[in-house]
């Protein structure tokens, strides 16, 4: 009668730990490469979509006439005021004679009539 | 007393290595090539393992391993510190692209045309081991059920502690015990029965 040896499973998984270390896949230089261009390629596009949009300074409170500065801005109202003013001073004193030229006599007689002379669109609002 | 020393020295090494892992993660976010290059070499050895024990194909294994890398370096500028570790989520990360590949490698073919069943395909190692007492227990690792298996070849073939064991598989340490207890049974059964 033979006595069977107990199974030393501690002795056998080490045996084979050692055994699995020698048969171990090495990282080859061709998978290291791969791996390194994903990294590279990864940092490309997240440098790519994080990358400072450049944007107009933020301007203060006013208004900004077609984006312009506060000075530009006052300077361009001011302009086009003045140019309104003008027009409308001239159409005033020659509004008549105007509308008689272009076959509008009937219509700036009765404006005429009614206000002593010329005309303005805005009359009523000033 | 000195077992409880080793057991506190394995975790502050483990720890270390870990904010170690996320440091070299963040300056990679930051755009350092050479941390990636260093998370590389600390991280690809032991994922190219697990992925070749897995499917045992040392290809396959490359491209599962080069996948999961990816993964990493896509997650870099979202990853939080201190929610996980890296070694942790890119096990599992590599488990399931494992899994997926063995699922696409089941035939989808009708039935009644496959032909005859084939031997079930020795694992890379089996082919490779030398000892008849080596290839019979890496089959009756192969055997057990996949959480017992996982932790036999994290604690045996990985060398970590229990506790890592734990954070890789989602359980407590107790579980982890429990797990390796069974295993350790059915592979002593397994073995003396050959």
């Amino acid at each position: 009668m033979t006595d069977k040896i107990p199974f030393d499973l501690d002795a056998a998984l080490a045996a084979l730990e050692q055994d699995e270390r020698a048969v171990w896949p090495k990282v080859s230089e061709k998978l290291q490469m791969r791996v390194l261009g994903d990294a590279a390629e990864v940092a490309v596009a997240r440098a790519r979509t994080t990358a400072p949009v450049s944007r107009a300074p933020v301007r203060s409170g006013g208004f900004h006439w077609f984006g312009l500065s506060d000075v530009w801005s006052g300077a361009a109202i001011a302009a086009v005021t003045l140019c309104l003013f003008v027009g409308f001073g001239v159409g005033y004193e020659a509004g008549p004679e105007l509308m008689a030229q272009a076959g509008l006599g009937d219509t700036a007689i009765a404006f005429a009539e009614d206000d002593g002379g010329g005309f303005s669109p805005f009359e009523d609002v000033l | 007393m000195p077992a409880m020393l080793d057991a506190s020295s394995d975790a502050a090494l483990e720890i270390s290595s870990a904010d170690e892992d996320a440091l070299l993660l963040s300056k990679f976010a930051a755009g350092d090539q050479g941390a990636a290059r260093e998370l590389t070499d600390r991280l690809l050895p032991g994922v190219l393992r697990q992925a070749w024990r897995i499917l045992g194909d040392e290809a396959e294994a490359e491209d599962v391993a080069q996948d999961a890398m990816l993964r990493l370096w896509r997650q870099a500028g979202d990853w939080r510190a201190g929610e996980a570790r890296i070694s942790t989520w890119l096990y599992r990360v590599t488990h399931n692209l494992c899994i997926d590949r063995i699922r696409k490698r089941r035939p989808t073919t009708a039935i009644e045309n496959v032909a005859e069943p084939e031997d079930p395909t020795p694992s890379a190692l089996e082919r490779l081991l030398n000892s008849e007492e080596s290839r019979a227990l890496a089959r009756a690792i192969l055997a057990l059920p996949e959480r017992q298996r996982q932790a036999v070849v994290l604690r045996h073939f990985e060398g970590l502690s229990n506790p890592k064991i734990g954070d890789r598989l989602e359980c407590s340490v107790e579980a982890v015990e429990s797990l390796l207890a069974r295993a350790r049974r059915q592979l002593t059964v397994d073995m003396n029965e050959k």
